[in-house]
Protein backbone atom coordinates (compact mmCIF):
# COMPACT_ATOMS: atom_id res chain seq x y z
CA UNK A 1 0.00 0.00 0.00
CA UNK A 2 1.73 3.36 -1.04
CA UNK A 3 1.32 6.42 1.56
CA UNK A 4 -1.09 7.97 0.01
CA UNK A 5 -3.36 5.81 -0.06
CA UNK A 6 -2.56 4.83 3.93
CA UNK A 7 -2.94 8.34 4.62
CA UNK A 8 -5.99 8.45 2.63
CA UNK A 9 -7.49 5.84 4.41
CA UNK A 10 -6.45 7.11 7.67
CA UNK A 11 -7.92 10.25 7.34
CA UNK A 12 -11.64 8.37 6.08
CA UNK A 13 -11.18 6.57 9.27
CA UNK A 14 -11.40 9.82 11.37
CA UNK A 15 -14.55 10.94 9.05
CA UNK A 16 -16.12 8.11 10.86
CA UNK A 17 -15.11 8.21 14.60
CA UNK A 18 -17.14 10.17 17.28
CA UNK A 19 -13.87 11.34 18.68
CA UNK A 20 -12.62 14.63 19.06
CA UNK A 21 -10.62 16.91 16.92
CA UNK A 22 -7.71 16.33 19.31
CA UNK A 23 -8.05 12.99 19.63
CA UNK A 24 -8.20 12.23 16.09
CA UNK A 25 -4.69 14.19 15.78
CA UNK A 26 -3.23 12.78 18.30
CA UNK A 27 -4.39 8.75 16.86
CA UNK A 28 -2.93 10.47 13.50
CA UNK A 29 0.43 11.41 15.15
CA UNK A 30 0.31 7.88 16.68
CA UNK A 31 -0.30 6.31 13.01
CA UNK A 32 2.66 8.28 11.88
CA UNK A 33 1.06 11.23 9.95
CA UNK A 34 3.25 14.43 9.69
CA UNK A 35 1.17 17.89 10.09
CA UNK A 36 -1.66 15.66 10.98
CA UNK A 37 -3.91 19.13 12.00
CA UNK A 38 -3.55 20.29 8.41
CA UNK A 39 -4.05 16.77 7.27
CA UNK A 40 -6.96 16.50 9.03
CA UNK A 41 -8.57 19.93 8.31
CA UNK A 42 -8.05 19.56 4.70
CA UNK A 43 -9.82 16.08 4.53
CA UNK A 44 -12.87 17.13 6.42
CA UNK A 45 -13.01 20.45 4.07
CA UNK A 46 -12.96 17.95 0.93
CA UNK A 47 -15.10 15.54 2.32
CA UNK A 48 -17.49 18.42 3.31
CA UNK A 49 -17.04 20.00 -0.06
CA UNK A 50 -18.14 16.70 -1.88
CA UNK A 51 -21.37 16.79 0.41
CA UNK A 52 -22.17 20.57 -0.42
CA UNK A 53 -21.82 19.77 -4.14
CA UNK A 54 -24.21 16.62 -4.12
CA UNK A 55 -26.63 18.81 -2.16
CA UNK A 56 -26.18 21.90 -3.95
CA UNK A 57 -26.79 19.78 -7.14
CA UNK A 58 -30.46 18.57 -5.88
CA UNK A 59 -31.08 21.69 -4.40
CA UNK A 60 -30.31 23.63 -7.83
CA UNK A 61 -32.47 21.45 -9.71
CA UNK A 62 -35.45 21.65 -7.89
CA UNK A 63 -34.73 25.54 -7.71
CA UNK A 64 -34.84 26.15 -11.34
CA UNK A 65 -37.62 23.96 -11.82
CA UNK A 66 -39.70 25.59 -9.51
CA UNK A 67 -39.16 28.94 -9.97
CA UNK A 68 -40.10 28.01 -13.74
CA UNK A 69 -43.32 26.51 -12.76
CA UNK A 70 -43.77 29.28 -10.73
CA UNK A 71 -42.66 31.99 -13.32
CA UNK A 72 -45.22 30.67 -15.95
CA UNK A 73 -47.87 29.58 -13.85
CA UNK A 74 -47.95 32.51 -11.73
CA UNK A 75 -47.14 35.17 -13.90
CA UNK A 76 -51.00 35.87 -14.93
CA UNK A 77 -51.97 34.86 -11.26
CA UNK A 78 -49.46 37.79 -10.30
CA UNK A 79 -50.80 40.69 -12.80
CA UNK A 80 -54.10 39.59 -11.18
CA UNK A 81 -52.57 40.14 -7.89
CA UNK A 82 -51.30 43.22 -8.79
CA UNK A 83 -54.56 44.57 -10.07
CA UNK A 84 -56.10 43.84 -6.95
CA UNK A 85 -53.72 45.01 -4.86
CA UNK A 86 -53.65 48.22 -6.38
CA UNK A 87 -57.67 47.96 -6.42
CA UNK A 88 -57.16 47.51 -2.52
CA UNK A 89 -54.71 50.29 -2.50
CA UNK A 90 -57.26 52.45 -3.90
CA UNK A 91 -59.91 51.83 -1.86
CA UNK A 92 -57.65 51.95 1.04
CA UNK A 93 -56.98 54.93 0.06
CA UNK A 94 -60.23 56.61 -0.56
CA UNK A 95 -61.15 55.02 2.76
CA UNK A 96 -58.23 56.80 4.55
CA UNK A 97 -59.09 59.79 2.94
CA UNK A 98 -62.89 59.88 3.80
CA UNK A 99 -61.92 59.38 7.39
CA UNK A 100 -59.65 61.83 7.40
CA UNK A 101 -62.25 63.96 6.00
CA UNK A 102 -64.97 63.20 8.59
CA UNK A 103 -62.38 63.91 11.14
CA UNK A 104 -61.69 67.24 10.10
CA UNK A 105 -64.97 67.74 9.87
CA UNK A 106 -65.84 66.70 13.40
CA UNK A 107 -62.89 68.35 14.94
CA UNK A 108 -64.23 71.81 12.59
CA UNK A 109 -67.52 71.57 13.86
CA UNK A 110 -66.89 70.57 17.52
CA UNK A 111 -64.20 73.15 17.91
CA UNK A 112 -66.43 75.91 16.22
CA UNK A 113 -69.36 75.33 17.56
CA UNK A 114 -70.16 77.79 20.54
CA UNK A 115 -73.87 79.36 21.57
CA UNK A 116 -73.04 82.95 19.63
CA UNK A 117 -72.74 80.62 16.18
CA UNK A 118 -75.30 78.30 16.87
CA UNK A 119 -77.24 81.06 17.95
CA UNK A 120 -76.38 82.43 14.79
CA UNK A 121 -77.15 79.76 12.59
CA UNK A 122 -80.57 79.38 14.10
CA UNK A 123 -82.02 82.80 14.30
CA UNK A 124 -84.62 84.28 12.14
CA UNK A 125 -86.07 87.54 12.54
CA UNK A 126 -89.72 87.07 13.40
CA UNK A 127 -91.94 89.11 10.46
CA UNK A 128 -95.49 89.80 10.47
CA UNK A 129 -96.48 88.94 6.95
CA UNK A 130 -99.70 88.02 7.21
CA UNK A 131 -101.76 90.29 9.89
CA UNK A 132 -103.04 87.92 12.16
CA UNK A 133 -104.84 89.92 14.79
CA UNK A 134 -107.36 88.89 16.50
CA UNK A 135 -109.96 91.66 16.32
CA UNK A 136 -111.68 90.41 19.88
CA UNK A 137 -108.27 90.90 21.28
CA UNK A 138 -108.49 94.71 20.62
CA UNK A 139 -104.67 94.54 19.25
CA UNK A 140 -102.27 98.37 19.80
CA UNK A 141 -102.16 98.76 16.41
CA UNK A 142 -99.44 101.38 17.04
CA UNK A 143 -97.72 98.73 18.76
CA UNK A 144 -97.72 96.20 15.35
CA UNK A 145 -97.45 98.94 13.38
CA UNK A 146 -93.65 99.57 15.44
CA UNK A 147 -93.36 96.01 15.18
CA UNK A 148 -93.58 95.87 11.10
CA UNK A 149 -91.49 98.96 11.64
CA UNK A 150 -88.83 97.42 13.49
CA UNK A 151 -88.55 99.71 15.54
CA UNK A 152 -88.08 97.84 18.73
CA UNK A 153 -87.74 100.28 21.43
CA UNK A 154 -90.93 101.59 20.26
CA UNK A 155 -93.01 98.45 20.60
CA UNK A 156 -91.19 98.01 24.20
CA UNK A 157 -92.37 101.52 24.74
CA UNK A 158 -95.51 100.67 24.08
CA UNK A 159 -96.22 97.34 25.29
CA UNK A 160 -94.95 99.04 29.15
CA UNK A 161 -97.17 101.25 28.77
CA UNK A 162 -100.19 98.93 28.42
CA UNK A 163 -102.61 98.16 31.58
CA UNK A 164 -103.44 95.04 30.09
CA UNK A 165 -101.96 92.81 27.32
CA UNK A 166 -103.04 90.51 25.10
CA UNK A 167 -100.68 86.77 24.19
CA UNK A 168 -99.67 88.51 20.44
CA UNK A 169 -98.98 91.96 22.39
CA UNK A 170 -96.60 89.80 24.56
CA UNK A 171 -95.66 87.97 22.28
CA UNK A 172 -94.21 91.25 19.99
CA UNK A 173 -92.97 92.32 23.35
CA UNK A 174 -90.63 89.88 24.04
CA UNK A 175 -89.06 89.63 20.09
CA UNK A 176 -88.59 93.32 20.61
CA UNK A 177 -86.63 92.76 24.26
CA UNK A 178 -84.69 89.84 22.13
CA UNK A 179 -83.73 92.27 19.02
CA UNK A 180 -82.87 94.46 21.61
CA UNK A 181 -80.14 92.70 23.70
CA UNK A 182 -82.51 92.18 26.47
CA UNK A 183 -83.12 88.57 26.32
CA UNK A 184 -83.89 87.95 30.21
CA UNK A 185 -86.83 90.33 29.68
CA UNK A 186 -87.72 88.25 26.32
CA UNK A 187 -87.56 84.82 28.46
CA UNK A 188 -89.59 86.16 31.33
CA UNK A 189 -92.47 87.02 28.63
CA UNK A 190 -92.43 83.80 26.92
CA UNK A 191 -92.14 81.88 29.99
CA UNK A 192 -95.48 83.23 30.04
CA UNK A 193 -96.99 82.90 27.41
CA UNK A 194 -96.76 79.29 27.63
CA UNK A 195 -98.03 79.18 30.48
CA UNK A 196 -101.08 80.88 29.77
CA UNK A 197 -101.24 78.53 27.02
CA UNK A 198 -100.94 75.42 29.44
CA UNK A 199 -103.36 77.10 31.46
CA UNK A 200 -106.10 77.66 28.97
CA UNK A 201 -105.55 74.90 26.68
CA UNK A 202 -104.30 77.48 24.13
CA UNK A 203 -102.15 77.40 21.34
CA UNK A 204 -101.44 81.02 20.01
CA UNK A 205 -97.85 81.49 19.61
CA UNK A 206 -97.00 78.53 21.36
CA UNK A 207 -94.24 76.91 18.68
CA UNK A 208 -93.03 80.81 18.25
CA UNK A 209 -92.33 81.12 21.98
CA UNK A 210 -90.75 77.69 22.47
CA UNK A 211 -88.53 78.22 19.31
CA UNK A 212 -87.49 81.98 20.44
CA UNK A 213 -87.22 80.87 24.21
CA UNK A 214 -84.83 78.14 22.92
CA UNK A 215 -83.12 80.33 21.19
CA UNK A 216 -83.20 83.13 24.10
CA UNK A 217 -81.86 80.54 26.22
CA UNK A 218 -79.32 79.50 24.00
CA UNK A 219 -78.05 83.41 24.18
CA UNK A 220 -77.74 83.08 27.62
CA UNK A 221 -75.75 79.85 27.36
CA UNK A 222 -78.46 78.27 29.83
CA UNK A 223 -78.11 74.98 27.33
CA UNK A 224 -79.86 72.87 29.93
CA UNK A 225 -83.27 75.23 28.85
CA UNK A 226 -82.33 75.23 25.75
CA UNK A 227 -82.10 71.87 25.17
CA UNK A 228 -85.21 70.38 26.10
CA UNK A 229 -86.78 72.69 24.21
CA UNK A 230 -84.75 72.34 20.49
CA UNK A 231 -85.33 68.35 21.90
CA UNK A 232 -89.18 69.03 21.37
CA UNK A 233 -89.27 70.72 18.12
CA UNK A 234 -87.03 67.96 16.73
CA UNK A 235 -89.75 65.46 17.98
CA UNK A 236 -92.81 67.21 16.83
CA UNK A 237 -93.29 67.09 12.84
CA UNK A 238 -95.87 69.65 12.83
CA UNK A 239 -94.05 72.01 15.21
CA UNK A 240 -93.72 75.28 13.11
CA UNK A 241 -90.44 75.60 13.53
CA UNK A 242 -89.35 71.69 13.02
CA UNK A 243 -87.45 72.18 9.74
CA UNK A 244 -84.72 74.95 11.59
CA UNK A 245 -83.68 72.20 14.31
CA UNK A 246 -82.51 69.04 12.36
CA UNK A 247 -80.21 66.23 14.54
CA UNK A 248 -77.16 68.27 13.62
CA UNK A 249 -78.50 71.03 15.58
CA UNK A 250 -79.19 68.98 18.43
CA UNK A 251 -75.89 67.13 18.73
CA UNK A 252 -74.30 70.81 18.37
CA UNK A 253 -75.74 71.69 21.33
CA UNK A 254 -75.15 69.09 23.20
CA UNK A 255 -71.65 69.39 22.98
CA UNK A 256 -71.81 72.96 24.43
CA UNK A 257 -73.51 71.14 27.44
CA UNK B 1 -50.04 13.88 12.54
CA UNK B 2 -47.77 16.52 12.15
CA UNK B 3 -45.09 15.29 14.30
CA UNK B 4 -45.18 12.27 11.98
CA UNK B 5 -44.96 14.26 8.92
CA UNK B 6 -42.45 16.16 10.27
CA UNK B 7 -40.10 13.18 11.14
CA UNK B 8 -40.49 11.73 7.58
CA UNK B 9 -39.10 14.91 6.16
CA UNK B 10 -36.38 14.36 8.36
CA UNK B 11 -35.85 10.76 7.15
CA UNK B 12 -35.94 11.31 3.96
CA UNK B 13 -33.86 14.80 3.38
CA UNK B 14 -31.11 11.77 5.30
CA UNK B 15 -31.79 9.21 2.03
CA UNK B 16 -29.89 9.71 -1.10
CA UNK B 17 -32.04 11.38 -3.29
CA UNK B 18 -33.67 14.27 -1.82
CA UNK B 19 -35.43 15.94 -5.04
CA UNK B 20 -38.74 14.91 -3.31
CA UNK B 21 -38.31 16.80 0.44
CA UNK B 22 -36.34 19.20 -1.45
CA UNK B 23 -39.82 20.16 -3.34
CA UNK B 24 -41.80 19.49 -0.23
CA UNK B 25 -39.80 22.52 1.32
CA UNK B 26 -40.07 24.81 -1.63
CA UNK B 27 -44.22 24.71 -1.44
CA UNK B 28 -44.14 25.20 2.08
CA UNK B 29 -42.05 28.20 2.62
CA UNK B 30 -40.17 29.75 -0.48
CA UNK B 31 -43.28 32.49 -0.75
CA UNK B 32 -43.42 32.97 2.73
CA UNK B 33 -39.50 33.49 2.98
CA UNK B 34 -39.85 35.11 0.18
CA UNK B 35 -42.58 37.95 1.02
CA UNK B 36 -40.10 37.96 4.37
CA UNK B 37 -37.49 39.26 2.18
CA UNK B 38 -39.72 41.43 0.22
CA UNK B 39 -40.94 43.19 2.96
CA UNK B 40 -37.70 43.63 4.82
CA UNK B 41 -35.56 45.89 1.99
CA UNK B 42 -35.44 42.77 -0.91
CA UNK B 43 -36.78 41.82 -3.73
CA UNK B 44 -38.15 38.57 -5.34
CA UNK B 45 -34.37 37.22 -6.23
CA UNK B 46 -33.17 38.47 -3.22
CA UNK B 47 -35.53 36.21 -1.97
CA UNK B 48 -35.24 33.34 -3.96
CA UNK B 49 -31.12 33.25 -3.70
CA UNK B 50 -31.82 33.25 0.26
CA UNK B 51 -34.10 30.64 0.96
CA UNK B 52 -31.75 27.73 -1.92
CA UNK B 53 -28.79 29.05 0.45
CA UNK B 54 -30.62 28.44 3.56
CA UNK B 55 -32.40 24.84 2.44
CA UNK B 56 -28.72 23.73 1.65
CA UNK B 57 -27.41 24.82 5.09
CA UNK B 58 -30.69 23.23 6.68
CA UNK B 59 -30.21 20.09 4.38
CA UNK B 60 -26.55 19.94 5.47
CA UNK B 61 -27.35 20.59 9.57
CA UNK B 62 -29.94 17.63 9.30
CA UNK B 63 -27.54 15.08 7.38
CA UNK B 64 -24.74 15.81 9.65
CA UNK B 65 -27.09 15.37 13.01
CA UNK B 66 -27.20 18.86 14.12
CA UNK B 67 -31.01 19.83 13.54
CA UNK B 68 -31.83 18.02 16.70
CA UNK B 69 -35.69 18.58 16.04
CA UNK B 70 -36.47 20.63 18.71
CA UNK B 71 -38.12 23.15 16.34
CA UNK B 72 -40.01 21.99 13.07
CA UNK B 73 -37.66 21.88 9.85
CA UNK B 74 -39.91 25.38 8.51
CA UNK B 75 -39.20 27.10 11.25
CA UNK B 76 -35.72 26.50 11.42
CA UNK B 77 -35.36 26.86 7.41
CA UNK B 78 -37.31 30.66 8.04
CA UNK B 79 -34.77 31.14 10.86
CA UNK B 80 -31.61 30.05 8.66
CA UNK B 81 -33.30 32.64 6.09
CA UNK B 82 -33.73 35.63 8.26
CA UNK B 83 -30.06 35.15 9.54
CA UNK B 84 -28.76 34.75 6.00
CA UNK B 85 -30.72 38.04 4.80
CA UNK B 86 -29.22 39.70 7.97
CA UNK B 87 -26.24 38.98 7.13
CA UNK B 88 -26.33 40.24 3.38
CA UNK B 89 -27.89 43.60 4.81
CA UNK B 90 -25.44 44.05 6.90
CA UNK B 91 -23.00 43.36 4.22
CA UNK B 92 -24.52 45.87 1.96
CA UNK B 93 -24.32 48.31 4.42
CA UNK B 94 -28.26 48.79 4.81
CA UNK B 95 -28.81 48.20 8.57
CA UNK B 96 -31.20 49.67 9.20
CA UNK B 97 -34.47 50.11 12.07
CA UNK B 98 -35.71 47.58 10.15
CA UNK B 99 -33.26 45.47 10.51
CA UNK B 100 -33.47 45.67 14.16
CA UNK B 101 -36.91 45.15 14.23
CA UNK B 102 -36.56 41.81 12.27
CA UNK B 103 -34.09 40.59 14.74
CA UNK B 104 -36.50 41.20 17.46
CA UNK B 105 -38.99 39.40 15.71
CA UNK B 106 -36.56 36.11 15.63
CA UNK B 107 -38.00 32.71 16.29
CA UNK B 108 -35.54 30.51 17.35
CA UNK B 109 -31.99 31.49 18.59
CA UNK B 110 -28.99 31.04 16.16
CA UNK B 111 -26.19 33.33 15.66
CA UNK B 112 -26.99 35.97 12.86
CA UNK B 113 -23.58 36.21 11.85
CA UNK B 114 -23.10 32.47 11.38
CA UNK B 115 -25.42 32.67 7.79
CA UNK B 116 -23.91 33.57 5.07
CA UNK B 117 -20.45 33.22 5.37
CA UNK B 118 -20.27 30.85 2.50
CA UNK B 119 -22.04 33.35 0.02
CA UNK B 120 -20.47 32.95 -3.68
CA UNK B 121 -18.67 30.08 -2.91
CA UNK B 122 -21.21 27.58 -4.28
CA UNK B 123 -19.58 28.85 -7.60
CA UNK B 124 -16.45 28.40 -7.01
CA UNK B 125 -17.76 24.55 -5.38
CA UNK B 126 -18.87 23.62 -8.25
CA UNK B 127 -15.81 24.93 -10.33
CA UNK B 128 -13.49 22.55 -7.99
CA UNK B 129 -15.87 19.83 -8.59
CA UNK B 130 -16.16 20.12 -12.64
CA UNK B 131 -12.32 20.11 -12.43
CA UNK B 132 -11.62 17.23 -10.90
CA UNK B 133 -13.82 14.86 -13.99
CA UNK B 134 -16.83 13.26 -13.70
CA UNK B 135 -14.90 10.06 -12.66
CA UNK B 136 -13.74 11.36 -9.73
CA UNK B 137 -16.75 13.45 -9.13
CA UNK B 138 -18.62 9.96 -9.24
CA UNK B 139 -16.50 8.20 -6.21
CA UNK B 140 -16.06 10.72 -4.18
CA UNK B 141 -20.06 11.27 -4.48
CA UNK B 142 -20.21 7.59 -4.15
CA UNK B 143 -18.36 7.28 -1.37
CA UNK B 144 -19.15 10.59 0.99
CA UNK B 145 -22.15 11.59 0.04
CA UNK B 146 -23.88 7.99 -0.42
CA UNK B 147 -21.74 6.76 2.01
CA UNK B 148 -21.23 3.65 -0.13
CA UNK B 149 -18.45 0.78 0.44
CA UNK B 150 -15.51 0.06 -1.75
CA UNK B 151 -16.98 -2.77 -2.49
CA UNK B 152 -20.88 -1.28 -3.40
CA UNK B 153 -18.75 1.36 -5.67
CA UNK B 154 -17.01 -1.37 -7.98
CA UNK B 155 -20.10 -2.95 -8.89
CA UNK B 156 -20.69 0.41 -10.60
CA UNK B 157 -17.27 1.29 -11.88
CA UNK B 158 -15.07 -0.58 -14.91
CA UNK B 159 -12.39 -1.26 -12.11
CA UNK B 160 -9.82 -4.09 -12.01
CA UNK B 161 -10.51 -4.97 -8.16
CA UNK B 162 -11.28 -3.18 -5.31
CA UNK B 163 -7.60 -1.72 -4.64
CA UNK B 164 -7.69 0.09 -8.12
CA UNK B 165 -10.19 1.71 -6.97
CA UNK B 166 -9.14 2.69 -3.96
CA UNK B 167 -6.27 4.02 -5.54
CA UNK B 168 -8.47 5.93 -7.67
CA UNK B 169 -10.18 7.45 -5.24
CA UNK B 170 -6.96 8.57 -3.01
CA UNK B 171 -5.88 10.11 -6.21
CA UNK B 172 -8.83 12.08 -6.62
CA UNK B 173 -9.00 12.92 -3.09
CA UNK B 174 -5.50 14.55 -3.63
CA UNK B 175 -6.49 16.32 -6.62
CA UNK B 176 -9.55 18.00 -4.74
CA UNK B 177 -7.09 18.89 -2.16
CA UNK B 178 -5.23 20.51 -4.36
CA UNK B 179 -7.67 22.47 -5.91
CA UNK B 180 -9.18 23.67 -2.68
CA UNK B 181 -5.53 24.87 -1.35
CA UNK B 182 -4.73 26.78 -4.66
CA UNK B 183 -8.03 28.70 -4.19
CA UNK B 184 -7.29 30.48 -0.67
CA UNK B 185 -10.73 32.30 -0.83
CA UNK B 186 -13.22 28.82 -1.50
CA UNK B 187 -10.50 27.16 1.38
CA UNK B 188 -11.60 29.88 3.53
CA UNK B 189 -14.94 30.00 3.10
CA UNK B 190 -15.07 26.24 3.10
CA UNK B 191 -13.40 26.27 6.55
CA UNK B 192 -15.99 28.35 7.52
CA UNK B 193 -18.30 26.44 6.36
CA UNK B 194 -17.33 23.43 8.33
CA UNK B 195 -17.46 25.98 11.32
CA UNK B 196 -20.83 26.55 11.12
CA UNK B 197 -22.98 25.49 13.90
Amino acid sequence: MNNELHLDELLDETLHSNSSAAEKVEWLKQNNVSNPEKELELHETAAALVQRYAILQQVTKVHQSFLSENNSSDSAESKIKVVRLQTYKWIFRAVAASILFAGIWFAYEYGSTSTTQLYGNLYQPYGLIVDRADAAQNIQSGLVQAFKDKNFLQVINIYSQLSATSVREKFLAAISYMETGDNLKSVKLLQEILLFNQQTQSRLYNDEAEFYLALNHLKLKAIDQALPLFEKIHKDSNHTFHSRVNSGTLRRVRWLK
Amino acid sequence: MAETKHQHLVWELLQTNIEAPIKKLYKENFEIVVASICNNGGNRDDGADVFQEALVLLIEKVRTGQFRGESSLNTYLFAIAKNLWLHALRTKGRRSKREKEFVMNEPIAIEPDKGQRFNGADKDLSHVMEQIGSSCKKILNGFYYEKKSMRELLAEFDYENEQVLRNRKSKCMKSLKHLIVSNPALHANLKLWLSYE
